[in-house]
């Protein structure tokens, strides 16, 4: 604060140049605030998994570690046990012969009907297409099987799932709005885990997957005249129709605006960096054009700060949440703009709930889920040996930290490296390679 | 003025319960941190630059029995069968009678010597006061007994060679690519309410942070002037700071016990200088050019490079297991009782800045917000 004081001097006698400042005033420095929380249009039970659709997946690359080269990546729906779901490419129903390759995806009892998902004889339907999983599959729970001659500590481990995209006549089921919703050719869809879900993106498509974070206004016009000038209206040119749910505003200014379900749409100046909703919360009646919400447990809160993806916290306590990490090359920071997160799904799950003994556990307490709660979006459940249940973010065991107190971010990147370097220590586990991190949890 | 203005503002609102004394401080993110290499020309290793991927495996399948007329149709002028050697070059340790991986096991493979680079003349401090064999006279100060063994061993491959100019190719790629989620900053404390003199003031701390935006650049490099917010991590505000004066436009540090600058396994996990020295000047144009020394953790200055194993020897050029042997043997500080050798090396760093606007993460605001549908 004493920095901060200086500011003050400085500011007063003109002339200075100043180290340090107060804060700036863009809605970018308005300091951890905590997301709206949203209905989820995943129905609990349903998983999501960042995947790799591939068009002929065998041997090893069906167990997930298939080579990078250019695949794609999409977020693929999964039932409760991780196995993806799959639709008929063609036809309504498996029968016969299918059926012993494909069981129907059974919904768990009290399962609600929502985002497109609808319940029949006890089996989800998506889109009104039958959803199968087949008998034997990855999972998305499955971990990467790291050899023990790793011979590339730091190799290249694809994020994502190696899953086939079609299969034996069936289609893989992704959670693609862009495959259902009729779109302007200047908007799309994308992720951005910190809405949490997929949103409304200018320009979002094609080499530009992010685009730029769409805001839709439902608030008064009273309130929309005082919208800080950081928002922009969402133009549609002179010659654009309206399309699907998308219409055309005549603003008074001249412009013509785009429109989503009655809601006009604006982006943000504010928003200067991939994945970045630095606009939410700053301005009444406006909030992201969501338009496939994402699941979020009660015990869970997403904050967005001044971090492009924000962070997430226990409900109950403000405390940051944690992940173990290896420590590897592709390491992304929590400050990076990885479109894909900073956790990857298939080393998580070679950690599991393993190698947190009960001497870690009280400096790193696990975060707990009730015992009716069920695996729903990217979280999964541990059962623990003591009979608990843990909560897991794409199969990464979640944690706090003893040691800090809420909103602090003391725990970050603690770690751990260990050969043999003679000097007493030990190879850690082949899942860890060289060194394990703990890392704030990122959308 | 309405500029100055809003900011005495703001400044207002965050000081509350503000320490009341006052001090002038500049504010920096550092555009370039690097080894502080001298490798000019090739004198420094008149018997040649150590062995790059091909000689590796030949005198890796050698050591392991290979017959030479093997080895010949493996290792070719065209280049390396990779998928003849198999995992030979990975699992080339061993303990026990049993093969394991040479980089998780760097002292269970044979040593294979690797050659020290061997200028008089490099950067840094001398910091045991002695005048060793290895040691080197650093040309910009004029000091003698420089300590820095580390660049000894990192000197006569080319991927880790470098000069003031042109740091290490290794090491730029990777702090390239760290800098891609990072920056680090750094400010300058006078602990005065007058302006920082450059040219001479009795009490100065420089403290480095660590920023959570990740640097703006333009075509010319680090913008300058761009407000940064720091890492409100305490761990990375501990053990982050240089006491000393400045003297006739030279920054020279006291001898700082520890410092410690957290970074991640893309570069080195951590840099952990025990008995540490900063100097620095100033430019005109407002920049920093500083050197930082100490002994850092062998182990940490190993871990990049046996994290990336194979890679670092194919593409890197590098025979990992013998740059391990290499800071073992050439380790100067910090006898451990386990293995009863050395577990530090001296290293320089050089680093440069541009100025910049550093601010501490605003605090929460108070109550939560309702949800919105908004979209839906």
């Amino acid at each position: 604060m004493r920095l901060i004081k200086f500011a003050l001097m400085a500011a007063v006698s003109a002339g200075a140049s100043l180290g340090l400042i107060a804060s700036p005033s863009d809605a970018a420095a308005a300091g951890p605030l905590e997301m709206a929380r949203l209905s989820s249009d995943i129905p609990t039970g349903v998983q999501i998994g960042l995947s790799r659709p591939m068009p002929n997946v065998t041997g090893a690359a069906y167990r997930g570690i298939a080579q990078e080269g250019n695949y794609e990546r999409a977020v693929v729906f999964y039932d409760a046990e991780g196995r993806p779901f799959y639709t008929p490419a063609e036809g309504s129903a498996c029968a016969e012969e299918c059926l012993k390759t494909w069981r129907p995806a059974a919904a768990p009892p009290k399962a609600t009907e929502v985002g497109g998902f609808k319940i029949v004889n006890g089996n989800w339907v998506f889109r009104d297409k039958p959803v199968y999983v087949p008998l034997s599959s990855p999972k998305i729970g499955d971990p990467y099987p790291f050899p023990s001659n790793d011979d590339i500590l730091r190799p290249n481990y694809p994020n994502g799932l190696a899953v086939q995209e079609n299969w034996d006549g069936m289609r893989l089921v992704r959670l693609a709005p862009t495959s259902w919703m009729e779109l302007p050719t200047t908007i799309g869809v994308a992720e951005y885990r910190l809405a949490p879900g997929q949103i409304l993106a200018a320009g979002a498509g094609g080499t530009n997957p992010m685009g730029k974070a769409l805001y839709a206004f439902t608030g008064t016009p009273e309130q929309e005249k005082a919208l800080p000038a950081m928002f922009k209206p969402e133009e549609a040119a002179a010659l654009t129709l309206p399309v699907g749910d998308f219409t055309i505003r005549e603003r008074p200014d001249g412009l013509r605006q785009w429109a989503y379900k009655g809601a006009t749409l604006y982006t943000c100046t504010c928003d200067i960096t991939i994945g970045a909703l630095n606009g939410e919360g700053t301005a009444a009646g406006l909030a992201p054009a969501v338009v496939y919400a994402y699941s979020v447990p009660a015990e869970v809160i997403l904050k967005k700060d001044n971090l492009a993806l924000g962070r997430m916290v226990e409900a109950r306590t403000g405390k940051t949440l944690y992940f173990r990490d290896r420590m590897q090359d592709d390491y992304q920071p929590d400050r990076a703009r990885n479109m894909y997160g900073t956790v990857n799904a298939q080393i998580a799950a070679g950690f599991g709930m393993a190698h947190c003994s009960a001497a870690c556990e009280k400096e790193w307490k696990p975060l707990l889920a009730p015992k009716d709660a069920l695996p729903t979006g990217y979280w999964s459940i541990y059962g623990r040996p003591d009979g608990k249940r843990q909560w897991a973010y794409k199969n990464a065991a979640v944690y706090t930290f003893a040691k800090e107190g809420p909103g602090a971010l003391d725990g970050n990147e603690r770690y751990k490296i260990a050969f043999e370097d003679g000097h007493g220590d030990m190879p850690m586990p082949k899942e860890f390679g060289m060194g394990i991190a703990w890392r704030a949890l990122v959308p | 003025m309405r500029h100055s203005i809003a900011i005495a503002s703001a400044a207002m609102a965050l000081a509350v319960g503000a320490n009341q004394a006052q001090a002038e401080s500049k504010g920096y993110i550092i555009s370039n941190w690097a080894p502080a290499m001298n490798n000019f020309d090739e004198s420094g290793c008149p018997e040649g630059k150590n062995p790059t991927i091909a000689e590796i495996t030949a005198y890796t399948l050698k050591n392991q029995g290979m017959p030479a007329d093997q080895i010949a149709k493996i290792v070719t002028p065209q280049g390396v069968n990779r998928q003849a050697v198999g995992d030979r070059l990975v699992m080339r340790g061993n303990k026990d009678g049993q093969a394991v991986n040479a980089y998780l096991h760097p002292l269970s493979a044979p040593d294979p010597k690797i050659k020290l680079e061997m200028n008089k003349e490099g950067f840094g401090f001398n910091l045991d006061g002695k005048v060793g064999p290895l040691d080197y006279f650093d040309p910009l100060t004029k000091e003698s007994g420089v300590d820095n063994a580390a660049a000894r061993v990192f000197g006569c491959f080319d991927r880790t060679r470098g000069t003031l100019e042109q740091p290490p190719g290794n090491w730029s790629y990777r702090w390239t690519h760290y800098m891609e989620g990072n920056s680090w900053l750094l400010s300058i404390d006078n602990h005065s309410d007058r302006p920082l003199d450059f040219k001479n003031e009795e009490k100065v701390t420089v403290t480095f942070y660590r920023g959570h935006q990740i640097p703006m650049m333009n075509s010319a490099g680090y913008q300058r002037d761009v407000t940064y917010t720091i890492d409100p991590n305490s761990e990375l505000k501990t053990l982050t700071k240089f006491k000393g004066k400045i003297k006739d436009g030279v920054f020279m540090s006291e001898r700082t016990p520890q410092f410690r600058m957290i970074a991640s396994s893309r570069v080195q996990p951590v840099f952990d200088f025990k008995s540490a020295l900063m100097r620095m000047t100033f430019k005109e144009d407002g920049q920093l050019l500083a050197f930082v020394g100490g002994y850092l953790p062998i182990k940490m200055v190993y871990f990049p490079f046996g994290d990336y194993a194979s890679s670092a020897e194919s593409a890197g050029g590098m025979d990992v297991v013998g740059v391990y042997h290499a800071l073992q043997r050439n380790a100067d500080s910090d006898i451990d009782m386990v293995g009863k050798t050395r577990t530090r090396i001296s290293q320089t760093y050089q680093l440069s800045a541009v100025p910049a606007y550093l601010i501490e993460e605003p605090k929460e605001p108070a109550g939560t917000r309702t949800a919105s549908a908004a979209g839906r």
